[in-house]
């Protein structure tokens, strides 16, 4: 079975990864869309494209605007950072068989310790290997377009790293590895590396999942305050999602392969 | 896996910069030789008037780069030009605010100087006087009647003032109008460790304010020579220089004027130049500087760069090729035959952005990659933006030398009032200067967020010691602030009739000392007293350019406008009791539509209202551009000398309703209360601002979430 054939067989997996996300982010920009309005009416801009110079004089003259973005960014980060930790368990179950929800459920909270600390294992390895990365490509920024290798080497070093988090995860989830030793999130590394197969497909899909990302903000800075631009933003999001489903599915279909049990 | 991918790259990025080093062009540097004269050709240089001449001098320096010291002796001659008789002089020794924690200098400054910071290293700087000797002339010792060989030396007395910055020197006998005086003096000048223009670093050395300098005898006031404190800068007579250098040999100088001489022996390099009509004299060395020459209408221009930022050369050049032809056609001909840039090393930062005659030194420009530049940041200002303003200082200070220390807005304002205008004829009308994917900062909304805060709480026309450091806003207040209210006039004004009026005053006073006065009474007389705003045929609506400058430069006063309120009421109608031919009262048909909200009438059923609010205390013309359900545009000009005013449309119903819609009023830093919608076009638009960054929040959000998720 393909890893998006997995994911699109688990529907009700998508919606409420999504819906998690679209309300989150719903609420938190309804925040700043209410404080921004309430602080300007009843004036109206003709920006005339002046919209950066217009939002600093709004922030200038309304500190806590600015603010108010910066606990959107926090507030988003914290939330799907625990959310990814709670819900790692489910989404590998669901993604490997169809499981009744009271059982994912219960998952969610009996393999929490275990994936909690894999992941930090896996975040300090990310550390220092993301730190090394940086001090041998740092030098290159200075060289004009040789700057962009090291952007490179850090995107698929990262790329590399969340195969691997996936993988470990997949190991104590499913196959009872030692969550709360360092040495899952380790081999987890190498055999992310000594498996092309399993380690290509998922940086293909990590990228596209960042494009997406990234693009999402890109969207709403280029075409800032044209009407509709909020419903790409989303659906970029929406593919984002299905893809970073898809990637953690890739992992789950090569414990199949290691193992050759479901 | 790490150590794989570790080892491999650690192979990899040697090779790569190796690679890079061998692909980069090597420049090949034009030979351009040192011009003959320190001064163009008389055709290109414009006027330059003999009786500016007052202040010459013969220096020589020897550098001890090991000690940062420079052995040096000064041979002044200086003429009275002013009509009283003087009996001592004023010297500068600028070099002494750095000796110790309680000069004026560290005592302003904290030992800070914008970004940079004394060290312990090299902490202290000094100048010590240790002989002073007056040349008798022939002509002086006939005078007295007195016999003896044509030039012979006496011993004067001198003393540091109580601030040690300056010195008195006591002359034996009186120097009358039209008279000349040469002192010969001997200095020992210690460099600090560079953090405020002048110093050393490793092995650059920055030499400015290194010898002793008199001051300027002006005709009212008499001797000007001001204690150094943190924001003074720099103000003296011109005069001619001849400069002997006496440096390490393998140091590579760039200095004031032309070199004349180059004679290398012993392990060190002996350096003459020349300067003609300058009033101050700089020169740098540093082993490591690369050398970049070029030529534009005969003035040569020469970078001393660092190795590893060659690359910057070419962008320092063009700004500086594209400055020197709007400089010389909007302010005048450039005098000298030399531009000399000089890019302090990185951890010499404080020696950048200083001014002085045909030589100064410049930022680097950020080090942001190309490929970054093209695609999600970019920005115009680092850099590049110093070397327009330095170079802008050689009018601005360079040949029209105002009293920088008692009106920096002269010099500093002014100066970044030309860049400003500079920034505009290169980049054309309201160009940007960082750019976000497509979203962009402009100049004029960098310049409006520079002159709100703290740049507001003080008047601009102030010596320079009566702003605190630690306030923080003399930057803001001088140069920004100063900037709004001539880009405002002029905008106000017209810009021809104002470049027109601005140029006068720089044909008058070049080579001068102008006061803020002077320019303040030619833009009066060339832009006239009043300057009707209004359209053809209209009623008068007039800008008092004297009392605009008066609130603009000594007061505190804020222009703010806003629309305090836009909305559309019930016409009036004729309906009621009335007086019919016989006397009876007639009619009293009940009114029509009165309860039929006003959003709901027929357009030509509403009388439009737009109540415009002048919310600061600056009074000054102000328009307003008011559109119309009826698709109809007008503009009107309102003199702004009332807090409120009221304007009403009869039988039409208003829209939208913007105050100052062309942007003139660059002192009017609050902009978002300008532009003022009906309830209805409101719930129809939104404000314009709400959506894009309620959508930006959005993004963001999912972003962070996507980024973190599954
Ligand atoms: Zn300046």
């Amino acid at each position: 079975m393909t890893a998006l054939r997995r994911v699109l067989r688990a529907p009700g997996l998508i919606v409420l990864v999504v819906a998690i996300q679209l309300v989150v982010a719903l609420i938190l920009g309804s925040g700043v869309r209410a404080a921004v309005g309430a602080s300007l009416v009843p004036y109206s801009l003709a920006t005339d494209g002046h919209l950066l110079g217009a939002t600093f004089e709004l922030f200038g003259d309304h500190p806590g605007l600015p603010v108010g973005f910066r606990q959107v960014a926090v507030g988003s980060s914290a939330i799907a950072l625990v959310l990814w930790i709670l819900l790692a368990a489910p989404v590998i179950h669901r993604l490997r068989s169809k499981t009744p929800a009271a059982r994912l459920a219960a998952l969610a909270f009996s393999q929490l310790p275990a994936i909690g600390v894999t992941t930090l294992w896996h975040l300090a390895l990310r550390i220092v290997l993301l730190a090394a990365l940086g001090l041998l490509t740092a030098p290159l920024l200075d060289h004009g377009a040789w700057g962009l290798l090291g952007v490179a080497a850090t995107a698929v070093a990262l790329a590399i790293s969340t195969c691997a988090l996936d993988l470990a995860r997949c190991h104590v989830v499913l196959h009872g590895a030692r969550g709360f030793h360092y040495s899952t999130a380790l081999r987890a590394y190498r055999e992310a590396v000594r498996r092309p197969a399993v380690l290509v497909p998922s940086m293909l899909l990590s990228f596209g999942q960042w494009t997406c990302v990234a693009g999402a903000v890109a969207v709403a800075m280029v075409m800032a305050g044209a009407g509709g631009t909020i419903w790409l933003v989303r659906g970029l999001a929406v593919l984002g999602v299905v893809l970073g489903l898809t990637r953690v599915a890739v992992a789950v279909e090569a414990g199949f392969d290691r193992t050759g049990r479901g | 896996m790490f150590e794989g991918l570790g080892s491999r790259a650690r192979l990899v990025a040697p090779v790569l910069l190796a690679l890079l080093a061998a692909c980069a062009p090597t420049p090949d540097p034009p030979s351009i030789p040192e011009p003959t004269s320190a001064l163009r050709p008389a055709p290109d240089r414009g006027p330059v008037p003999a009786d500016a001449r007052i202040a010459d001098y013969e220096l020589e320096a020897r550098l001890d780069a090991e000690a940062h010291r420079i052995e040096g002796s000064a041979r002044l001659t200086w003429r009275n030009t002013t009509s009283r008789t003087v009996d001592s002089l004023p010297f500068h020794l600028y070099m002494n605010g750095f000796r110790a924690e309680d000069t004026a200098w560290m005592a302003t400054s904290r030992g800070n100087h914008r970004r940079s910071a004394q060290s312990e290293e090299g902490a202290w700087g000094f100048i010590d006087v240790t002989a002073v000797r007056l040349e008798e002339s022939a002509a002086l010792r006939v005078a007295g009647g007195v016999e003896g060989p044509a030039v012979e030396t006496v011993e004067l007395v001198w003393s540091e003032d109580a601030e040690p910055s300056t010195m008195t020197v006591d002359l034996p006998r009186p120097v009358g109008p039209g008279e000349s005086v040469t002192v010969q003096l001997d200095f020992t000048t210690q460099l600090p460790r560079v953090f405020a223009r002048t110093g050393f670093f490793e092995d650059f050395h920055a030499a400015g304010q290194w010898y002793p300098k008199i001051g300027v005898l002006e005709e009212e006031a008499g001797w000007q020579a001001h204690a150094f404190s943190l924001f003074d800068e720099f103000y003296a007579d011109f005069g001619n220089y001849r400069v002997m250098l006496d440096v390490p040999e393998d140091m590579i100088v760039g200095a004031t004027g032309i070199r004349t001489v180059e004679e290398v022996s012993e392990g060190r390099k002996r350096l003459t130049y020349e300067a003609e009509m300058v009033h101050d004299f700089a020169w740098m060395a540093d082993p490591d500087f690369v050398e970049l020459l070029a030529e534009h209408n005969g003035v040569r221009i020469r970078q001393l760069i660092q190795p590893e930022r060659v690359a910057d050369g070419e962008i320092h050049l063009d700004t500086q090729i594209a400055a020197l032809d709007i400089y010389e056609s909007r302010y005048g001909p450039y005098p000298w035959s030399t531009i000399t840039i000089v890019h302090p090393p990185a951890g010499a930062e404080g020696a950048g952005g200083m001014e002085y005659p045909t030589l100064f030194t410049t930022g680097d420009r950020a080090a942001i990659p190309g490929w970054l530049r093209a695609s999600v940041f970019d920005e115009r200002m680092s850099g590049v933006v110093v070397t327009i303003h330095e170079f802008g200082h050689q009018y601005f200070q360079g040949m029209l030398a105002s009293r920088e220390h008692l009106e920096p807005w002269l010099d500093e304002g002014i100066n970044t009032t030309s860049n400003v205008l500079a920034a505009t004829d290169v980049l054309g009308e309201d160009p940007w200067i960082s750019r976000f994917l497509t979203q962009k900062l402009y100049l004029r909304d960098f310049l409006r967020s520079a002159i709100r805060g703290r740049a507001t709480v003080e008047p601009i026309d102030r010596p320079a010691r009566a702003f605190e450091s630690v306030v923080g806003n003399y930057g803001s207040t001088i140069y920004s602030r100063t900037a709004a209210v001539m880009m405002t006039l002029r905008n106000l004004a017209g810009t021809e009739a104002y470049d027109r009026a601005f140029r006068v005053y720089c044909d008058t006073w070049r080579f001068r000392h102008p006061r803020g006065d002077d320019l303040e009474q030619t833009l009066v007389a060339e832009l006239g007293d009043r300057i009707n705003l209004a359209p053809a045929g209209g009623e008068a609506v007039e800008l008092d350019v004297r009392e605009y400058l008066e609130q603009a430069l000594r007061t505190t006063r804020q222009v703010d406008f806003r629309v305090e309120r836009i909305t559309n009421r019930r016409r009036l109608g004729e309906t009621g009791w009335r007086r019919g031919a016989g006397g009876k009262l007639e009619g009293g048909d009940p009114p029509a539509d009165l309860e039929t909200p006003a959003r709901e009438l027929a357009d030509d059923g509403v009388d439009g209202v737009v109540v415009v609010h002048r919310a600061g205390a600056f009074e000054v013309p102000v328009e307003m551009r008011v559109e119309f359900a009826d698709g109809g545009v007008e503009r009107l000009i309102w003199d702004g000398r009332d807090r409120i005013e009221v304007f009403e449309w009869p039988g039409r119903r208003v829209e939208r309703a913007t105050l100052d819609p062309d942007h003139k009023l660059l002192l009017e830093w609050r902009r978002l209360d300008n532009t003022a919608v009906t309830a209805s076009v409101y719930d129809e638009e939104g404000d314009g601002l709400s959506r894009p960054l309620g959508d930006l929040a959005e993004a963001l959000s999912l972003a962070l979430m996507g980024s973190f998720g599954p």
